[in-house]
């Protein structure tokens, strides 16, 4: 049998705290919304000379040093990410490069908040289909650089941070029991950064305005508590699992209220649904594998157990995968 | 009143200025919601040159609300 197993996790959440109240660019009557309506308190934010790239590397060399595999051994590193170092090259390069994956072949994969679920079902197919033995999946996100600080309906949301899943070759059981990847470009504006791309290049933005995260805040709700309820159930039935079966939910950690419509909609107890967000806001892509490896860091994942991932984003996308330990 | 409506345009870039009245609520202003009414107190401050710090918008208000609101600060409209 060829599994993919998670052989390791790490992640890394930046120094710098920012809390609600240090939003002072807000009207302070107006801070109490923030946790009222997200359940977020705290977010961290990158250093002025930390990129996203940087972020990756740290949480990736702390799951290299778990596993303890040398970086050389890597041979592919996926990060998944929306808030790019450059338009271009990958910034899985500069991160093959920060941690010396010198036999690995490295690349990005861009489906915003989905991202991390997305990387790990693309490096379980590198692994199934016999191209490499090991994977090293990140997701890493530094949005504090692509928000508008003056808005309040999206600057006190997220945060910055990464984190990393080392995936390899076994005979099983434990690893990856089944994926599912969802999309609909139809609400491709529905959360996006206008500028900056070829759509419309910084020459031509007519206010600055653009180069700025933007999202429909109603229109992401709506999606959120229906497609996430809706492929979890499906990720279910495709792989026989019945909802008693699985130990814990880590749900992408956009916004509380979302994540309790989500646990309301499902059949799976809301004490199983991990939440860190009032720490370090929604991470983006990253969010997904910084609750992943708290989980596994705290110890209260056992042999056996199974965890499921759902997330959900801009394209619009969504995915859930259910991974055995 | 076109300087408030200027501002609900600037804040909801989906809204047509050409819908909006004085009777409408602002809770049916495309892409109305309780974070984004914050970005548009902010904005009336920034255009009228006036602390708004402790008003708050609902869905349920009017435009004429705001107007009022406004008119109250001094704000010849």
């Amino acid at each position: 049998m060829n599994i993919s197993r998670v052989r390791a996790t790490g992640s890394y959440l930046p120094e710098r705290e920012v809390l609600n109240q240090d939003l002072k660019q807000f009207p302070a009557s107006s801070l109490p919304l923030i946790e009222q309506k997200t359940g977020i308190a705290a977010r961290r934010y990158a250093g002025e000379n930390e990129s996203t790239s940087d972020l990756a590397a740290q949480a990736a060399s702390t799951c290299l040093r778990q596993a303890n595999l040398p970086a050389e051994e890597v041979q592919a590193i996926i990060l998944a990410t929306s808030s790019p170092d450059r338009m271009q090259p990958a910034t899985a390069t500069r991160v093959q490069s920060l941690l010396g994956a010198s036999k690995a072949f490295a690349f990005d994969v861009n489906s915003v908040c989905s991202g991390g679920v997305y990387g790990l079902e693309i490096g379980n197919s590198l692994i199934q289909s016999g191209v490499v033995s090991n994977v090293l999946v990140i997701a890493s996100e530094v949005y504090s650089r692509i928000l508008n600080p003056a808005d309040f309906s999206t600057y006190p949301y997220f945060g910055d941070g990464a984190g990393a899943v080392l995936l390899e070759r076994s005979e099983g059981p434990a690893g990856i029991i089944g994926s599912i990847l969802r999309s609909d470009g139809a609400g491709h504006d529905v959360i996006q950064v206008p500028g900056g791309g070829t759509m419309k290049p910084y020459s031509r933005m007519q206010s600055p305005r653009e180069q700025y995260f933007t999202m429909k805040g109603k229109e992401v709700y709506e999606f959120a508590v229906t497609r996430a309820p809706e492929i979890m159930r499906e990720l279910l039935a495709s792989t026989g699992l019945a909802p008693e079966c699985i130990s814990w939910v880590i749900p992408h950690q956009a916004n509380v209220n979302i994540i309790n419509a989500i646990a309301a909609a499902v059949e799976i107890p809301r004490e199983r649904f991990l939440v860190n967000l009032q720490r370090y806001g929604n991470t983006a892509g990253a969010s997904v594998f910084i609750a992943l490896d708290e989980l596994c860091r705290s110890g209260e994942v056992s042999s056996g157990q199974i965890v499921m991932l759902v997330a959900f984003g801009g394209g619009l996308s969504w995915a859930a995968s259910a991974i055995q330990f | 009143m076109h300087k408030i409506i200027a501002c609900l345009k600037e804040v909801f870039p989906d809204c047509d200025p050409a819908t909006i009245t004085p009777d409408t609520r602002l809770g049916d202003v495309p892409g109305w919601d309780s974070m984004n009414s914050i970005n548009f107190l902010m904005e009336l401050e920034a255009v009228f040159s006036v602390s708004l710090s402790n008003a708050t918008f609902t869905a349920k208000q009017q435009v004429s609300d705001v107007a009022e609101l406004l008119r109250g600060k001094g704000i010849e409209l």
